[in-house]
């Protein structure tokens, strides 16, 4: 997903089709959608050139003109795993991975006799990600049991909030991606609440039987449903890294997409323009990563209009419906049950959560600088969008990047330093910015030294790679190197003269017209001086040089 | 908590007959209970908690002797009363032990070698907790309730598991899937319920003391229908961790005893805030142990100024003359003994027997859905997951059972909640208001606890509405939260040696140790009666 | 002994014809209903809830019925129901609903682990365990 590939420093990039992806815009989706059965052939060959971005000029299809009839309304709702020690009701620990069914207890097993007692740090946290959705909160909400039978909930219910929500009415602040349009959004959030999470169920590939694993039953989660705000595919996904962004920097949760810490189902419906009614809602499950997100709801938002468009908009129901990765479409889940009777009723074996005004303004105050906050002060630094969508992405490197500048160091260029030869490193070495042993106090330090003409950029890039990889200082290496850069103009005359004395050949051909091998030369002279030369000067003087002696 | 430094021997001289420890012989004869009156010449209870740690520490009997004794005469008992689901192979060990350790001078706890009993919907990790349920039918748990584990620590040694209606839904323990216990008082009568076991053993001298829950009445009824003490703590007294589950904002576990002063004891050691139970009450624990106090002491009023609210809803139609002249007598004990009385009328009382079905079969509904058979306990075998928690469950669960999930569930249904739940819940506040009134005037409140004494095995089983009303007494208590003792006050008419009645003393929430002085002095000093059942009477000291 | 405890139910009042206005209900709801409603009781606050279908709570409840359960609970839970229903004709409007007794608030947990210590004895009590799964029959619809 290019989202996550431009910004991904810490995030992994999921994204499968990368090249058709970055092509997408409503036309080239739209082309697929016509001819569902060689979809995956066509995408392929609909490759269009990346630098064009803008959704408003395309070519005027008969399908586009449909589509700009219609608007989609689209809801997220995501399911955060909170990072705490113990589950939400139980001490039992919870992690990722362990053999089933050994982080279990009467409680989460759901044995006669056994009871629920809160976690503190699940409210803790339930109000963190409150505040920094800037909702409102409820002083005394409660616990409701939501009730309905299947193998990974042990007591027949799930311990839940209903009504009365810890927090609610709130919004989250949106940049979109650059290369999809860039703008700002804001996304109301309809509420925030406290649950429980279930087992995890697997299905045997033959079999006549499925199989339980109770481990992650009462894990606690977050649920977050967002107000129908967001129009597209783009929008949406977005809004979810955005989610995963925020519950990171939280520190709440580590929002892992392929751990399940971060879960997200959409609801997707369309209407024509002008109409106020909404239409039919169709959910969508099975959501895996920000670009599934993307595309399944740029898919279903097609499969809608197109039935509304052949006079078919009965034909869409209220449903639940599966994103399939490999064929790349939704497809209605197996069994349609009625709305489901979940039985609410106010949870007898907890009492209420209150919070009190020192509580909360207590966790308001250690709110660390969140993204959204984050994007505005680096606009006002003076760097590209671009720059700041992709330090602000994760807060290591965000905080890196404080550091640097923290130090003094050229705002434009600690970004650029890090979002090169850094990032690059770290990519290849798949090594995460708390990892490597560059610190930011030396980058800092290095920027200096190239910008005060102590090294030259080179010898820059060399000792970055170095101090990223083994540590170290900057003073340090210069000097274990002797990597002073040279500024002396004599003595780059002097090996100027040098170079040109050894090479007449190179230099008859150069007075004889092959101006190119100027380059020829000045490589020549920086292996010389060990890459030390400034080149700057070693061309002024090289080009002096050259040309006087014709 | 008691220290082994306390020794009652004020108890001992007040006794009319040298004190002794129950000893049982083989009966030769049921005498009629006015004969055995008349050779008893009854005297009131005394506390056999006290005697054991007495004789134990005197080393006039020992601990082994002791549970050897009860141990005979509850396996002579037992095919007559069923009271009993499982009895432990392990006491005469356990009793062992506390000699060893009297023996050696160390420290034992305040119960210890007391034989208890224990409902069968309270988990036990040594012994089977079913519940009274094939759906649990050998089910063990792998930990012990928070109750039974205080009895433990205490020194205490439960000696079986009693009978229950299944998972504590019924009136008589005719609900259970395994057998139905025996009044003692009657064989062919109830014993109350859902506890009748644990009541029926205590009334038979089976154990000393027991445990029972009470979510509608279920202690207090069969402690009134046995002629024992029954007490209801207040809701979040005693830790409802390892009681299973019936309805979670009624249920509380209650205590046994032949006196109000065991009854004190076992509470004492069974209360206090438990960390696994988050409706448990923070609230200090006082010492539910108190000096004792003269038969004769009648004279000195020593309940003056006392405010006694007789609740007069529970003395009209419906309840039957003999309940209500026994109450009325008790009421003129009390004054006798200095209190003021006065009729209390408490107007949402008889919504409160609607309200609570209504939550408790809701909240039950609820509370059962664990049992599918698929973690633990029966499983039905099938090939569709349905079908495994249809058949599983359908088979496992009885039909009284089955019947409250329905309706539970229905009145939790979508479009339902307002009419059924959330009105139940607003009757609630009603009852807890007007409790909380009537409790502001007064400081106790009596009333019968059972709208008659024990009735005959099978005669209410058909209309659930008949076995309902009898609760019409006990669940705005539970409604309301708040404690109960029910203390055997009076006999009426039935049985070979007449039928106990037992009053019911209402206090305020958290108020247990009021209740359980006004209900010693009031047992201390009731002359004429003595609660033994004929089953038992013979050898015995009262 | 029963009957006379029935009588207690007096106060409360008890229609004695609920069987035929329940069928009634199962046939039509809402404005068209008022009418026949009056003539049988008075519970202004209700509105045409539908009576129990014992089968439709049994498959809610996931408890197989057999056809004479059905038959033998079905009046019954009825009768009861139509009971529950009393607490309709009372003025409830301006009273709060309580969950339980007064419990003081807050009895929280810290974030500490604690492993519980007999596993084992939970893990051998599940009647299909494959190690180190709990087994179930296979499981259709997805969640």
């Amino acid at each position: 997903m290019a989202l996550t590939f431009f910004r991904g420093i810490q995030t992994h990039p999921f994204f499968i089709y990368p090249s058709a992806f970055v092509a997408r815009k409503y036309g080239v989706l739209y082309c697929t959608m016509s001819s569902t059965q060689t979809q995956s052939a066509t995408k392929e060959n609909q490759q269009q050139p990346q630098s064009r971005i803008s959704t408003q000029t395309q070519s005027k299809t008969s399908l586009d003109k449909v589509f700009k009839d219609y608007e989609a309304i689209i809801g997220i709702e995501t399911h955060v795993q909170l990072s705490t020690l113990t589950k939400a009701f139980c001490g039992c620990p919870y992690s990722y991975g362990s053999q089933p069914n050994t982080t279990v207890c009467p409680t989460c097993m759901g044995l006669p006799g056994a009871l629920p007692v809160l976690n503190s740090k699940v409210i803790e946290h339930a109000v963190r990600v409150g505040l920094a959705l800037n909702c409102k909160l409820s002083f005394n909400s409660k616990f409701d049991r939501k009730q309905y039978f299947y193998p990974d909930l042990p007591k027949g219910y799930q311990i839940s909030q209903f009504d009365v929500p810890i927090a609610s009415g709130g919004y989250l602040d949106v940049d979109l991606p650059v290369e999809f349009g860039g703008g700002h959004r804001r996304f109301g959030i309809t509420r925030v609440h406290m649950e429980e999470d279930a087992g995890k169920l697997l299905h045997t590939g033959n079999g006549s039987y499925s199989q339980v694993d109770l481990n992650r039953a009462g894990v606690p989660l977050l649920e977050i449903v967002s107000e129908p705000d967001m129009r597209t595919g783009i929008e949406a996904a977005e809004y979810a890294a955005e989610l995963q962004r925020l519950v990171r920097y939280l520190g709440v949760s580590n929002g892992n997409m392929q751990e399940g810490s971060l879960r997200c189902d959409v609801n997707v419906s369309v209407r024509p323009i002008g109409q106020l009614e909404f239409g039919t809602k169709v959910e969508i499950k099975n959501l895996n990563s920000f670009s599934s997100v993307n595309r399944a709801i740029d898919f279903e938002i097609s499969r809608q209009v197109l039935l509304h468009n052949q006079g078919q908009s009965n034909q869409i129901v209220q449903e639940t419906r599966l994103w399939e990765e490999g064929a790349q479409k939704t497809v209605p889940m197996r069994k349609k049950e009625g709305l489901s009777d979940y039985r609410y009723f106010p949870e007898p074996d907890l009492p209420e959560v209150t919070l009190s005004n020192k509580y909360v303004d207590g966790i308001r105050r250690s709110l660390p600088e969140l993204p959204e906050m984050k994007r505005r002060r680096y606009e006002t630094m003076g760097l590209s969008i671009q720059d700041v969508l992709f330090l602000a992405n994760d807060m290591n490197v965000a905080d890196f990047f404080d550091a640097t500048i923290g130090n003094g160091a050229d705002v434009k260029l600690a970004a650029n330093w890090i979002m090169g030869d850094v990032a690059a490193y770290m990519k290849n070495e798949k090594l995460l910015i708390t990892e490597i042993k560059l610190s930011p106090e030396e980058l800092g330090e290095l920027i200096a030294s190239i910008k005060g003409g102590t090294i030259s950029g080179k010898i820059g890039k060399e000792i970055l790679f170095e101090l990223m990889a083994k540590g170290g200082t900057v003073e340090g290496l210069i000097k274990e190197k002797d990597l002073v850069q040279i500024v002396d103009p004599l003595e780059i005359e002097k090996m100027v003269d040098k170079v040109l004395a050894e090479n007449p050949k190179q230099l008859e051909q150069y007075r004889g017209g092959k101006t190119k091998l100027q380059g020829f030369f000045a490589g020549q002279v920086m292996k010389e001086s060990k890459g030390k030369a400034n080149p700057v000067l070693l061309n002024k003087i090289l080009s002096e040089k050259l040309n006087v002696k014709s | 908590m008691l220290s082994s430094a306390q020794t009652p021997r004020f108890l001992l001289l007040h006794s009319r007959f040298p004190h002794k420890l129950l000893h049982f012989q083989t009966p030769k004869s049921l005498h009629t209970f006015q004969t055995q009156a008349q050779i008893l010449s009854p005297s009131p209870p005394t506390s056999q908690i006290l005697t054991i740690r007495e004789s134990l520490l005197s080393r006039s009997t020992t601990a082994v002797e002791l549970a050897s004794n009860y141990l005979h005469h509850l396996r002579r008992t037992e095919p007559h009363l069923n009271s009993f689901l499982h009895i432990s192979d392990t006491v005469l060990k356990e009793a062992e032990e506390i000699d060893r350790k009297i023996q050696n001078n160390e420290e034992v706890g305040p119960l210890a070698g007391v034989l208890v009993g224990v409902k069968d919907n309270i988990c036990t990790v040594d012994m089977p907790s079913t519940a009274g349920s094939r759906a649990l039918e050998n089910y063990r748990p792998p930990f012990d309730a928070t109750a039974v584990r205080k009895l433990r620590e205490c020194g205490a040694i439960v000696v079986g598991k009693t009978n229950l209606d299944e998972f504590g839904m019924g009136s008589t323990t005719e609900g259970s899937a395994y057998q139905v216990t025996a009044n003692p008082w009657d064989l062919s009568r109830v014993p109350g319920g859902s506890s009748g076991g644990s009541a029926a053993a205590v009334s038979a001298r089976q154990c000393i003391v027991s445990l029972g829950s009470d979510t509608g009445g279920s202690v207090r009824q069969p402690a009134s229908f046995c002629g024992v003490v029954g007490l209801k703590p207040t809701y979040g007294r005693v830790s409802r961790y390892g009681l299973v589950a019936y309805a979670s904002s009624l249920d509380v576990i209650g205590c046994f005893g032949s006196s109000v002063a065991d009854t004190g004891i076992l509470l004492n050691v069974i209360s206090g805030h438990d960390r696994h139970d988050a409706t448990s009450s923070k609230r200090e624990v006082p010492n539910f142990t108190f000096q004792s106090i003269s038969p004769d002491s009648i004279e000195s009023k020593p309940l003056r100024g006392l405010r006694v609210g007789i609740i007069r809803e529970t003395l009209q139609e419906g309840v039957d003359s003999e309940v209500i002249s026994s109450i009325r007598d008790a009421a003129s004990h009390l004054e006798e003994l200095g209190c003021s009385l006065t009729e209390v009328s408490l107007p949402s009382f008889s919504l409160g027997l609607p309200a609570y079905y209504i939550l408790a079969t809701s909240e039950s509904s609820s509370n059962l859905s664990r049992y599918d058979g698929v973690r633990y306990g029966n499983q039905a075998v099938a090939d569709v997951l349905n079908s495994l928690y249809g058949d599983s469950r359908a088979k496992g669960l009885g039909s009284e059972v089955k019947m409250r999930i329905l309706m539970g569930t229905y009145a939790l249904s979508a479009g339902y909640y307002d009419a059924y739940y959330k009105r139940a819940q607003k009757v609630r506040t009603l009852v807890q208001k007007s409790f909380k009134t009537a409790l502001d005037e007064n400081d106790i409140l009596i009333s019968p606890a059972a709208p008659s004494a024990a009735y005959k095995i099978g005669e209410k089983k058909s209309d659930p509405l008949a076995m309902y009303a009898g609760d019409i007494m006990t669940v705005n208590i539970n409604l309301a939260g708040l404690p109960a003792l029910v203390l055997p006050c009076g006999l009426v008419q039935g049985g070979s040696a007449g039928l106990p009645v037992g009053i019911q003393m209402i206090g305020a929430a958290f108020d247990e140790e009021k209740l359980l002085k006004v209900g010693h002095i009031f047992e201390q000093t009731l002359q004429g009666c003595c609660f033994v059942p004929p089953l038992v009477a013979d050898g015995f000291a009262c | 002994m029963g009957s006379r405890a029935l009588l207690l139910l007096r106060g409360i009042t008890i229609r004695a014809d609920h069987g035929i206005s329940f069928s009634l209900q199962r046939s039509s709801f809402g404005k068209d209903f008022i009418g026949k409603r009056r003539r049988v009781r008075n519970y202004s606050i209700r509105s045409g809830l539908e009576p129990p279908d014992v089968l439709r709570l049994a498959e809610t409840a996931r408890i197989s019925l057999t056809p004479d359960e059905v038959e033998e609970f079905a009046p019954k839970i009825q009768k009861v129901v139509d009971w529950f229903g009393q607490l309709q004709a009372v003025d409830l409007q301006s009273i709060e609903p309580a969950i339980r007794a007064d419990t003081e608030g807050d009895n929280l947990r810290d974030d500490l682990p604690e492993t519980f210590e007999n596993g084992q004895a939970m893990i051998a009590a599940v009647p299909s365990y494959e190690e180190p799964y709990i087994k179930v029959p296979k499981v259709l619809n997805k969640e």
